[in-house]
């Protein structure tokens, strides 16, 4: 039990870091447990399971980074994953499964890691932002994608667009996005739901 | 407005004097709440692409195929074998129909449905909708009706740690407790499932207050989950320590 809590928290702490080969680690090792879980707890079938695991783990990564999830945990981090599947079917509306009596614990545990879950649904929101993106001409949309989705330095950014200096690239990533809040602001009746 | 300030702010970079002077103007300044919100709410579109990325880098990792697929692959070859059997017996008692045969076709039929084909049924859709019955059964308080649908899953395939654990909670809910306890005790021991492993912990925890056990013996019991504070039920057992 301890050694798994170990785990946990050497997880924790490289999730923290934003280390992928940790994120990749914990999305192997879990996928099994995950899709029997899934099963065991009758939320849905193999299909639902594999479908949502990605998202879940992202979730969870992502709530860490942000620190909607901070430690000392209340539950494992497995726990909390279930958590985060159990509202992520409960939103897709897709479970017409019956809850199984032997885990109503388990329900309860997972419900109360659930009312931890600060839920981010960046599903439509992605879908929203990309087309928002696209109303930005080059180089924007670049340095925007560069700096912020793929987490490249101020220094890579400065060498992969051939810009004078890492001071350029960072004036320029703000400039992008005070343009993007612009055209948030434009385009607010379409993407407010999703904000 | 600085962008270069609110990304620090955003990115949980600043301390000190820095932090307390922004997080003053967040209190004080309408306008400085308004333009970092702004900045906030950009930050978070953009995050949304950047777990979109994440999501599908993640999909693109080769994953083994579960020992669920497996046994998903398993049944279907199973029942069509099944199918397969019933087609040539089915062809067998026509035959033997034809033949004249004394044998009583009705008994027979029923009797062959009523038996397994073979021990591999246990992995078939069929044992699936035991199970849903057993558990319906369960939700409705039916416990004996239950117990005796988990019993017959068991029979069948003796190693069903989800019909055993079905069980014990049937019994439990009839306070067969020492039968519960020592199922319990046994899916406590063998159980890969983490969750069911502490959920029998607990449950033995509630059959030994059931039996009015000494508090001492609880306290041997509870120690574990009072020193684990990741334990699911820790905080249960807290509570339960505090009404002792």
């Amino acid at each position: 039990m301890q050694a798994l809590n170990n785990k946990d928290q050497v997880y924790y702490e490289a999730f923290l870091k934003k280390d992928h080969k940790a994120l990749d680690q914990y999305y192997r090792e879990n996928y099994e447990r995950f899709v029997a879980s899934i099963l065991k707890m009758r939320m849905g079938d193999i299909q639902i399971a594999k479908e949502i695991y990605p998202e879940c783990v992202t979730i969870l990564y992502y709530n860490i980074i942000n620190k909607k999830l901070e430690w000392p945990l209340q539950s494992r981090l497995f726990t909390y994953l279930m958590g985060v599947a159990k509202n992520i079917i409960k939103n897709k509306e897709k479970s017409s499964y019956a809850r199984k009596i032997i885990s109503e614990e388990d329900m309860q545990k997972y419900d109360k890691a659930f009312s931890e879950i600060a839920f981010y649904d960046y599903q439509d929101k992605a879908k929203a932002v990309e087309k928002l993106l696209d109303l930005i001409a080059e180089p924007c949309k670049e340095i925007l994608k560069l700096f912020y989705i793929k987490e490249y330095t101020a220094e890579s950014v400065s060498h992969k667009l051939k810009l004078n200096s890492e001071g350029a690239a960072r004036k320029k990533k703000f400039d992008c996005l005070k343009k993007l809040r612009s055209l948030m602001k434009e385009n607010r009746k379409e993407i407010k739901k999703y904000l | 407005m600085d962008d270069a300030l609110f990304e620090k702010y955003y990115e949980r970079e600043l301390e000190g004097e820095a932090l307390k002077a922004f997080e003053e103007s967040l209190r004080l300044d309408e306008n400085f709440v308004i333009a970092y919100k702004e900045y906030a709410q950009s930050r978070q579109a953009l995050q949304s692409l950047q777990m979109k990325a994440t999501e599908n880098r993640l999909k693109d990792i080769s994953l083994p195929i579960t020992n669920h697929e497996h046994q998903h692959k398993r049944r279907s070859i199973i029942r069509n074998t099944a199918i397969a059997a019933s087609l040539i017996l089915f062809i067998c008692f026509s035959y033997l129909i034809n033949k004249g045969s004394s044998l009583d076709y009705q008994r027979l039929a029923d009797n062959f449905y009523e038996k397994p084909i073979n021990p591999a049924i246990k992995s078939t859709d069929a044992a699936e909708n035991i199970f849903t019955t057993a558990y319906t059964l369960f939700d409705s308080k039916d416990y004996s009706k239950a117990k005796e649908a988990f019993r017959n899953i068991l029979n069948r395939d003796p190693e069903n740690m989800d019909a055993l654990e079905g069980l014990a909670h049937c019994q439990y809910q009839l306070e067969e407790w020492e039968e519960a306890s020592r199922h319990f005790n046994n899916l406590y021991k063998h159980h890969k499932n983490i969750a069911s492993k502490e959920n029998s912990e607990w449950m033995m925890i509630l059959i030994a207050l059931q039996k009015k056990a000494e508090k001492s013996s609880l306290m041997e019991m509870l120690d574990p989950m009072l020193n684990e504070s990741q334990h699911s039920y820790h905080f249960k057992a807290k509570k339960l320590i505090e009404s002792l």
